[in-house]
């Protein structure tokens, strides 16, 4: 009955969302283009890449999945020969269809020890293991590409993949009255000698009286999201904290919700963001996929291979882009995962570089201290 | 002593609580023992909750048929209405805050809320509406006047904890069960979580071999399973998909069986490294975030002492909270200062019982979900902690705008709430909690009205003040 979630929303019903990014670039830079926006969607537990995009192509695939495929493979949208989508990704299947949507499959971080915690900090550090690195690939992202960290990111803690900016502020609408500039500067003052609560004092006293209102369920809080994105001189980047996607047992309840719940918060997105769907970026983050073979629990145990979703008006076209590893046996990991023929990291690094405007190769060496493959062209439209 | 002591151990003196002539005495003697209920109002127990959740499970089952978006969604709100989802989780809230506000024993009621975020359960999915509060009242609360052992097994073997660590999907390879369907092996979860944040720590240097044998003795332990109730049912230990034999866990050997699961338990308790790794937590959470040799060797010796005696344990970690009092600061949890603030200033934060009471045809209204909902906003729901291991101890990990701001709103909020604003009010509060030199620096920065009173812009500025937020 309940989802095999490990993390959890701190705020709201659903989602948590973190919003952030001022470009720091002169008003004549910034007006060189349109602003374009990255939201990146954090699906906690580990999507079953198999379950959202299934591989109706390969023979295999059905043999593995006999009862959980099974159920709902009637009402599958075929997008090509071998790949489907799940029937409640319905919304993602339109934009699909309208060039706006696609695929990344056989995909993960170098990460392959199936653990939520560890995978969630790989996912988030961007780093080759664990705990190596103390901050995420986006903060590192927005720091090499001059995009501050300096209006909004929401809550407790901020989320790993966020920190490595200067400042840190958080977002989330609230309702209430806001002490007055007076009150805030007496405690900036008694915070004189503590750096982060006199940061984090000063931060308050910045930020415009009309970001403090609002609903927070999820509806609204995406709804709120796209508004501020849309603004021209608000910030550019959002994170979505997702969770319940470790669907160990009851996959085909869990993932109907998970995958709906995506699916609602495109609709939404795409509608409060107007024109500037345009210029938006939405790419799904997740730690690992999922065993190829369905278990005991009508579920499926952690894997590696999954898959990434993405969405918005800068996606190049409806595609699923991959590298096909195969379903047979002898082509799994370990003989029993999903391989990986496609490093997350460069669909990431390749997502912050198109909508930072910032080289590919200059944003992979100060991110990732590597060389990644550059799929700028193939994903997205530049 | 510091006067910071009360809300380091407690959560402060209100104008009506006395002053104790020996803070220390009044601090220990609250720990002796469990302290019966304060609130007076309904309560719903685990059974009743397991209940609502098989309820709307079923209605949620039948929704998920339901092709139409529109009409499945009001399926389950008639569901959701039905069954209290929103309605339980804050009664239970409610509970809780009544018994650290409220009660006499608001130190026994500090630690309660320590020892339910170390047996910490996250939101998945129906647990915060309905089992996690009873679960915290009935399992954890009860325990906290016997030992170590029995508080660790009695919440392993939980239904809360079993769902909320995947116990259920754990079968022994060599079980019949496994026999009998090819599918069915170990899941390591729960197991893992018992020994890496619920006792030893990985400190204590165990091996994944040891993780897995850990999941041989916990196999089988699970809610029962019936095909009319699925897993709606009472935990039971179940034979049938338990490993059989013996299992080695760090050298120990356990015989097999439904006995194992206690021994091992009492083993864990009665390791070296579960006694530092509890002792320094509590340390971290009473005393300072960085505990010292010093302040955590009281502690491990009172354990060993008194064989895992929590009121021992207690007493112990209050002694050492009494001698950094001062000394030693904490950043405030924002749950903890909610608590602090409705205490010392007696607002009207909690609810009558009168007015907690369910109907199933409206969703709670405002007063009853109040404290939940500001529990929510301000980012540290008791039955949401974001993560297995509950909610930290460390100052960065609050330390944010987003709370902060809240934190003001809230503040300059409680006077709309009946706190009373007469400088005269004020100053006793102070008085009784702080430091002279503290209610100097604070009465600098806070001003009051000529007329005397303080306005509620200066509450918000007074209990967000470096003398309120770290204590």
């Amino acid at each position: 009955m309940f989802n095999c979630t490990r993390r959890n929303f701190l705020i709201g019903g659903a989602a948590n969302v973190f919003l952030t990014g001022l470009n720091l670039s002169t008003p004549v830079e910034a007006s060189i283009g349109p602003k374009k926006n990255l939201i990146v969607v954090m699906l906690r537990g580990g999507l079953d890449g198999l379950s959202a995009v299934p591989a109706i192509g390969d023979k295999k695939f059905k043999k593995y999945r006999k009862n959980l495929y099974g159920e709902y493979s009637k009402d599958v949208f075929k997008i090509s020969a071998d790949f489907g989508l799940h029937p409640r990704l319905e919304y993602f299947n339109t934009l699909y269809g309208r060039n706006e949507a696609a695929i990344v499959h056989a995909t993960n971080t170098p990460y392959v020890d199936r653990s939520h915690f560890d995978g969630q900090d790989v996912m988030m550090s961007g780093a080759t293991r664990p705990y190596a690195v103390k901050t995420g690939w986006l903060g590192r992202g927005m720091v090499a590409a001059n995009i501050m960290d300096v209006g909004l990111t929401l809550s407790l803690p901020i989320p790993l993949l966020l920190r490595g900016a200067k400042q840190k502020d958080n977002y989330f609408p609230a309702e209430g009255i806001i002490p007055k500039d007076a009150t805030l500067e007496k405690l900036i003052s008694a915070y004189r000698n503590d750096d982060d609560m006199k940061m984090v004092m000063e931060n308050i006293r910045r930020r415009p009286v009309s970001q403090f209102y609002g609903e927070n369920d999820t509806r609204n809080l995406a709804k709120h999201t796209g508004r501020i994105l849309k603004d021209e001189l608000g910030p550019n980047v959002a994170v979505f904290d997702m969770d319940g996607f470790d669907t160990h047992a009851g996959q085909l309840y869990n993932n109907n919700k998970n995958l709906e719940q995506f699916d609602n918060l495109l609709i939404i997105l795409e509608g409060s963001l107007g024109d500037a769907w345009k210029n938006t970026l939405i790419v799904t983050l997740t730690e690992f996929g999922r065993t190829v073979k369905q278990n005991g629990g009508q579920g499926t145990d952690h894997g590696i291979g999954t898959a990434i979703l993405m969405a918005g008006g800068l996606i190049k076209k409806g595609q699923v882009y991959t590298d096909w590893p195969g379903l047979k046996k002898k082509q799994l990991y370990e003989g029993r995962d999903l391989a990986v023929t496609t490093d997350a990291r460069a669909v990431y690094n390749s997502a912050m570089s198109t909508v930072f405007d910032y080289d590919v190769k200059k944003m992979a060496n100060s991110v990732y201290e590597t060389q990644l493959p550059d799929l700028t062209n193939t994903l997205f439209s530049v | 002593m510091e006067k910071c002591f009360y809300r380091k151990v407690g959560y402060g003196l209100s104008i009506t609580d006395k002053v104790p002539p020996d803070p220390l005495q009044w601090a220990q003697s609250q720990v002796a023992s469990v302290p019966t209920l304060h609130w007076t109002g309904k309560t719903y127990s685990t059974k009743d909750g397991i209940e609502f959740a098989r309820k709307l499970r079923k209605v949620q089952d039948k929704a998920d048929k339901t092709k139409d978006r529109k009409k499945r969604e009001a399926i389950e709100k008639k569901g959701k209405l039905e069954n209290g989802r929103w309605f339980h989780g804050a009664n239970e809230i409610t509970i809780r805050h009544n018994e650290a506000i409220n009660g006499d024993n608001p130190v026994f009621e500090r630690f309660s809320q320590f020892w339910c975020n170390h047996f910490s359960i996250v939101d998945k999915s129906m647990l915060p509406w309905f089992v996690t509060g009873p679960y915290h009242r009935e399992v954890i609360r009860p325990a906290l006047g016997g030992n170590f052992n029995d508080l660790l097994y009695d919440a392993t073997i939980s239904w809360a904890m079993i769902e909320n660590l995947d116990n259920d999907e754990n079968s022994g390879p060599n079980s019949k069960k496994a026999h009998e369907n090819y599918k069915a092996g170990i899941n390591e979860n729960h197991a893992r979580e018992l020994m890496e944040l619920h006792s030893i720590s990985p400190n204590a240097g165990y091996t994944q071999e040891d993780v897995i044998q850990a999941a041989y003795i916990m196999s089988g332990w699970r809610h029962k399973w019936t095909e009319g109730r699925k897993k709606f049912n009472p935990v039971k230990f179940e034979g049938y998909s338990h490993q059989p034999g013996k299992k080695t866990v760090m050298g120990k050997t356990y015989e097999g069986g439904k006995k194992e699961l206690r021994a091992f338990t009492n083993d864990l308790s009665n390791h070296a490294a579960c006694k530092k790794f509890i002792a320094t937590k509590l340390c971290r959470h009473f005393v300072t975030e960085n505990p010292t040799d010093e302040m955590i060797q009281p502690i491990i010796t009172a354990w060993t002492k008194s064989n895992g005696s929590l009121p021992f344990i207690h007493k112990a970690v209050i002694k050492v909270t009494y001698e950094y009092s001062g000394k030693e600061k904490k950043f405030s949890q924002v749950e903890t200062w909610m608590e602090q603030l409705a205490r010392m200033y007696k607002f009207r934060w909690i609810p009558q019982p009168k007015q907690m009471i369910w109907n199933p045809k409206y969703k709670s209204f405002g007063l009853q979900r109040r404290i939940l909902k500001w529990l929510e906003k301000t980012g540290q729901h008791p039955y949401k902690p974001r993560d297995v291991n509950g909610w930290s101890d460390f100052k960065t990990d609050w330390i944010s705008g987003e709370q902060l701001i809240r934190r003001l709103i809230f503040a300059k909020q409680v006077q709309s709430w009946g706190m009373k604003n007469q400088k005269e009010f004020h100053l006793q509060i102070l008085e009784k909690n702080f430091e002279q030199k503290n209610i100097d620096t604070i009465l600098a920065r806070v001003g009051f009205y000529g007329d005397g009173k303080l306005g509620s812009e200066n509450f918000a500025l007074l209990a967000n003040s470096p003398e309120v937020l770290y204590v």
